[in-house]
């Protein structure tokens, strides 16, 4: 069975273990379950992390032959960006309150079944799309600004839930690169075509500028307004996710 | 800085609506001129088919770029032979083709039809020629050209010569808000990073009998002021 499916597969499993042990932390009440949980998690982002490594690096040329070595199938298709967004929206550093130990548990909740997808995509027969040109920085910048979205999500939903008080820098950081990243290729597109969106397929383009306003909409919001950005959060996460694994 | 930023990019959107537009899908091959929708807008290819030349105020794009050839017949006597490139075509005595996939065209006063293949995608690539009698379907020669479709075949009496002229499909945009969106783009990205970067300070002050005491991030340099307080 190929590495790659062999490593998502692990992923996906430490990352349920991880969900498991902060539900059950919050209802024993004790702390000790959701440090592993949190343990869990670190092995499920450095497994997951390999995986990404293996599946983008089969079709680099430069990397062809290194990862030839280890694993002779190329991926292509949304199952290369699953992967990574499951590995990056894993949370590295957790910090919950004893009164509210079970919300750890919604932390690891999106990377779970991003890596979830990306398995089902990997063990159902035909179900990979074979696209020779899925391996884009565009492709490869929406799938970390996804997967770090993700991880937004994640605290979003604890907030939400749990009442505890809000991590901003996911949110942040999602919302700056996506920013940033995008509005530096529609600098070379007006450059190069003369106008914003030449050459970008319509799947995209709407799901990039929709993620884009819907975020700008959200840190525009007052803070106090909390369900608001919960929903707007969600709403942008979400276009995100379909635009980077949407084939076109 | 953001919102001007933004605002920028909309009237961009708007100015490139109301006076901007755009060709896709233009072919061309050699350095033939084509005119585009608005007043004397032209694009053409560069004189070896790598980059193209515009008028001013247009971008063009080069989106794809193959073989092809321009073609031509004389009979024996020397004189140009009428081609066809389709049967409702006009006949013409010189015929640019470009391969982007196999090609036919005919001799009508020969009584040929000439099949085209590409090898390659790319713009110097060779081609495989047949020669085919017409009406009967016979194939009477077989060849391959040179480096870039160049070759002279005579067939019948016939000299059938072919010359390179590899092709460049373009994307032509005039697009009057360009310089705003860009300025625009940038100013935002400035402002964005800048405020998330710099996000504003929350502090508060609560007087108590004989001072002032002091919560949240304190700036460094009101600090001297509070302790006169």
């Amino acid at each position: 069975m190929p590495v790659v499916a062999i490593l998502v597969g692990l992923g996906c499993g430490m990352l349920l273990v991880a969900v498991s042990l902060g539900i059950w932390s919050g209802l024993r009440g004790r702390h000790v379950l959701s440090r592993g949980a949190y343990a869990a998690a670190w092995g499920a982002a450095g497994i997951l992390v390999v995986g990404a490594l293996l599946a983008w690096g089969s079709g680099l040329p430069a990397l062809e032959s290194l990862i030839g070595v280890i694993d002779r199938q190329a991926l292509e298709g949304p199952v290369l960006s699953l992967i990574l967004m499951a590995a990056l929206a894993i949370p590295l550093k957790v910090d919950t309150p004893p009164r509210a130990l079970w919300s750890c548990a919604l932390l690891y909740l999106p990377a779970w079944l991003l890596a979830l997808a990306a398995l089902v995509h990997l063990v159902t027969p035909g179900a990979v799309v074979l696209r020779a040109d899925w391996m884009t920085p565009m492709r490869f910048a929406l799938a970390v600004c996804g997967g770090l979205g993700a991880r937004a999500l994640g605290y979003m939903l604890q907030l939400v839930t749990a009442d505890i008080a809000h991590v901003d820098w996911p949110g942040n950081l999602t919302y700056g690169l996506t920013t940033f990243l995008f509005g530096s290729a529609a600098l070379v597109n007006l450059w190069q075509r003369g106008s914003l969106w030449a050459g970008v397929e319509p799947a995209l383009r709407g799901g990039i500028a929709g993620a884009w306003l819907v975020w700008s909409a959200d840190w525009l919001e007052p803070r106090r307004r909390r369900g608001l950005r919960a929903a707007l959060t969600i709403v942008a996460v979400l276009l995100l996710i379909a635009a980077a694994i949407t084939p076109t | 800085m953001v919102h001007l930023g933004g605002l920028l990019v909309l009237f961009s959107l708007l100015l490139s609506q109301l006076f901007g537009w755009q060709v896709q899908g233009l072919i061309l091959q050699s350095e033939e001129r084509r005119s585009l929708p608005e007043g004397d807008s032209w694009v053409a290819l560069t004189e070896n088919g790598s980059g193209t030349r515009h008028s001013p105020g247009v971008v063009a794009f080069v989106e794809e770029s193959g073989p092809g050839v321009r073609v031509s017949a004389l009979d024996g006597d020397g004189e140009a032979l009428q081609l066809l490139l389709t049967a409702d075509a006009e006949p013409r005595t010189e015929l640019t083709i470009a391969l982007r996939e196999d090609t036919y065209f005919a001799v009508p006063e020969a009584e040929l039809i000439v099949r085209l293949m590409p090898r390659s995608e790319e713009p110097y690539s060779r081609a495989d020629v047949q020669i085919y009698s017409s009406p009967s379907g016979q194939e009477i020669l077989q060849r391959v050209t040179e480096q870039g479709g160049q070759a002279t075949f005579e067939v019948r009496g016939v000299t059938l010569t072919f010359v390179p002229a590899p092709y460049a499909r373009v994307l032509a945009t005039y697009n009057p808000g360009r310089w705003v969106a860009g300025l625009g783009i940038v100013i935002l990205m400035v402002g964005l990073g800048g405020s998330l970067m710099w996000s504003g300070r929350r502090f508060w002050l609560r007087e108590v009998e004989d001072a002032t005491e002091v919560a949240g991030s304190f700036p460094s340099w009101l600090q001297g002021e509070e302790e006169d307080l």
